[in-house]
Order: C-alpha cells, then structure tokens, then sequence
C-alpha cells in the first residue's frame, strides 16, 4: 500500500509546492474534500481556500485561487490559477482583490453564473489570506 | 582630411556609443535569462492542460459533435482576428519589421477569400504600425512588458474567446516570433481558434477506468478549453518577450563590434592625420631655416 502521497502544486508561474504527505485537503468548488492515500482516481474542481496537508514533519498549508486537482491512489496535483504560501501571502493585494470583488457585485444587477462562480472564488482566496475565514 | 581635433571627437563618441550598446547587450542578456525561466516555468503547467484537455475532448468527442464551443471549427472563415504580438521598443534588429512583412503578407493574401481581418496588437511597435496601416484594429491591449500578468492574460484571452463566441470571428490566429534559439527569432502565424483536433491531439489517452470527475466532465472540460486558450496565449507572450530579449542582445553585440570597428579606423586616421601635422611642422621648420642661409 503506498502509505504517502505526493502533492503538488502548480501554477501558470511555476511550481509552488512539491512534498510528501500522508493526508491532503483541499476546497472542491462544491465543498472541501480530503484525500488519504489509495484514493480513487478523480478530477476535481476547485474553487478558492486554502489546501492543507499533514505529513510525517507536520502540517502545512497553501493559498489557491480556483484550479483543478487530479487525484491518484500515490499522488494529488493542484492545478491552481494562483497560488501562494502563508508567509508570502500580500495583504494589500488580497485586500485590493476583495474590494474589486465588492465592487463588481455592487457594480452589476444580473450576475451570470460563471462570474459569479469567478467571483466567489477571488473572494474565497482574499479572505483566506486576510484570516477571515 | 578631417582635422586631428574632429577625429578626436569623433572616437570620443564612439567610445560612448560602444559603452551604451554593450551596457544594453548585457541588460538584455539578464533580461532574457529570465524570460527563458519563465517560459521553463509555464511548461509543466501548460502540458497537464494540453494533457487534461485531450483525455475530456476525447471521451466527450464521441458522438462527432465537438465536445465545446471553442472546438467547433465553423463552414467558412468570413472574420479573421489576428493577435500581434511585438516588442514595445526598437533596437532589436528586425525583430518587428518581421512581424509587420509577415502580417502584410497575410493580410494580401486572405484578402480575396475573408471580408474581414481584424488585427489585435500587443506591444507599442506593431501598435503604432497597425494604427497607420490599413488593416483594422480591434482592441489595442498597450504593452507587452506588462501584459503577462494573470489579469492582463485573463483580459486578452477572455476579448478573443467571446468574440469567437459571439461570432464576431471565425477564426482567432496569433502572430508572434517563435523562439527557435538565441540567435534565430522566426515570425509565425498560428491558430489559436478553435482548437481543432491537431492542436488538442488525436485521442491517444485511454480512458482511465473508474475516475470520479466533480462536478462532471462536462464542466471540467469548459474550465480546461478555456484555461487552454490562456495558456496558449500567455506561451505567446513569453516566447515573444524571450525572442525580443535575444533579438536585441544580438543586435547590441553586432553595433559593439561595430563600434570596435570604427573605432580602430578612426584610431589609425587620427594617428595619420597627426603624423601629417608632424611632417608638415618639420617641412616648413626645414624650409623656413633654408631661406636664412
């Protein structure tokens, strides 16, 4: 039995993560979902939040904005559209993210799904970063 | 001749001209590095999609009806939207003459078979260029140097894929330099849209059995085609910043060993012109010392 997972992170400016872990979460757009090793095989969704594992030198975390997961029995690659480590996290930038969020909401009568998907994801990912959720 | 005092002045210059070149030579050098990482960089990321893509394409594809939008190739091409990507400034050889020839020649030669070409440029060269030219200009997206951030891509991406959508285009092409190395920048048009089966692969991924998609292949597959196009579209842009980089670290070494050049002509002609003025001093030394005795 493969007793470790290797997970992955990588974004459109390169890899932000590569590691070993015994257990990984991470947030599906339609909820969190954890992976422990032998997983089915499975292509995952993700909207924004924070993807966090544990692993024999502890635990960690990482920051996506929305991106894809595909999940294997020894292996989880995320997919992220932007992804950042706690600790280079930017406040202002998530601060400024969220206030165009609210502007864009408050800005439009009709949101279609898809912004609104989009939206809520961008909001997911500030929020995590300022500590708010 | 030129006087000793003029050619003086003249090395002079060209000493300063040969410290600005080989100054931007190894500006660029750095530059390019770190273009080049970049586009290392967007390497796994843009093959896990083109992978991700042709495995959904191909389950979904079965029934002959291309499985999304941006796949289906239409009857007959009447729009065509051209993304031109240049650099913002010169002094890199003809890295941008040759995207202006190339998109010239295009422009004549689908000319007679579309009613429409629209061009889209990126970068204040071809920018300028569109604007005195006769081809019509969509959107201006301004400079190349900024336009690689996650938002600007976003903003590119998101302008041709709805006007593809829309039908204000049938076909969306990208003309850029290829990289081929540091010495050779090509100009190329590709397409960009719709993604046709060559671009996305035939399908060669067997179905892996029993694999769970959330919320379903189908919404997968319309973040994936998407998500692909930016993918696409962002190469472009760091492949290009990469060829402009090359281009003008090439065009840099060529004017300093240019400047090199002239400067050890100028050298011997300065040194002639004095020994003429020495000669000439001497001459007229011996002559004037003739005429007393």
């Amino acid at each position: 039995m493969a007793s470790n997972i290797k997970l992955e992170v990588v974004t459109p400016t390169g890899a932000v993560l590569d590691t070993a872990a015994e257990w990984v979460s991470a947030p599906g757009i339609e909820g969190e979902f954890g992976v422990l090793p032998e997983h089915r095989p499975a292509l995952v969704m993700l909207g924004g939040g924070a993807v966090r594992y544990g692993g024999p030198r502890g635990e960690g975390t990482v920051y996506i904005r929305g991106g894809m997961a595909e999940v294997g029995p020894d292996r989880v690659l995320v997919l992220a559209d932007e992804a950042v480590l706690p600790g280079d996290d930017d406040r202002k930038a998530a601060e400024g993210l969220l206030h165009g969020v609210d502007e864009a909401l408050a800005s439009q009568q009709f949101i279609d799904d898809e912004t609104f998907t989009r939206l809520s994801v961008d909001r997911a990912f500030a929020e995590i970063q300022l500590g708010r959720r | 001749m030129p006087s000793l005092k003029a050619i003086r002045k003249r090395i002079g210059s060209v000493k300063n001209t040969r410290k600005i070149t080989r100054a931007m030579k190894l500006v660029s050098g750095a530059k390019l590095r770190r273009a080049q990482n970049a586009m290392q960089e967007l390497k796994p990321y843009a093959q896990k999609h083109r992978d991700l893509l042709r495995t959904l394409a191909a389950q979904l594809g079965e029934g002959g009806e291309p499985p999304h939008p941006l796949m289906q190739a239409r009857e007959r091409v009447r729009r065509v939207a051209i993304l031109a990507l240049s650099s913002d400034r010169g002094m890199c050889g003809g890295f941008n003459a040759g995207i202006q020839r190339k998109l010239d020649r295009y422009v004549r030669e689908r000319s007679s078979e579309v009613e429409q070409i629209v061009v889209f440029p990126v970068g204040r060269r071809i920018g300028l260029y569109t604007r005195k030219g006769k081809t019509e200009v969509g959107r201006e997206f301004g400079e190349i140097l900024g336009a690689t951030s996650n938002e600007n891509v976003r903003l590119i991406t998101g302008t041709l894929v709805r006007g593809f959508l829309e039908e204000q285009f049938d076909e969306v092409l990208i003309l850029r330099n290829e990289f081929r190395s540091a010495l050779s920048q090509v100009p190329v048009i590709e397409r960009l849209l719709p993604i046709t089966a060559e671009t996305a692969g035939e399908a060669a991924v067997e179905e892996q059995a029993d694999v769970l998609y959330e919320p379903s292949r189908e919404a997968l597959l319309g973040y994936v085609v998407p998500r692909y196009v930016e993918v696409q579209v962002r190469h472009a842009l760091l492949e290009s910043i990469a060829g402009e980089h090359a281009a003008r670290m090439n065009a840099m070494s060529n004017a300093t060993d240019n400047a090199s050049a002239m400067i050890e002509t100028l050298t011997l002609q300065m040194n002639r012109a004095r020994q003429a003025a020495i000669t000439k001093e001497l001459m007229e030394i011996i002559g004037g010392a003739e005429s007393m005795k």
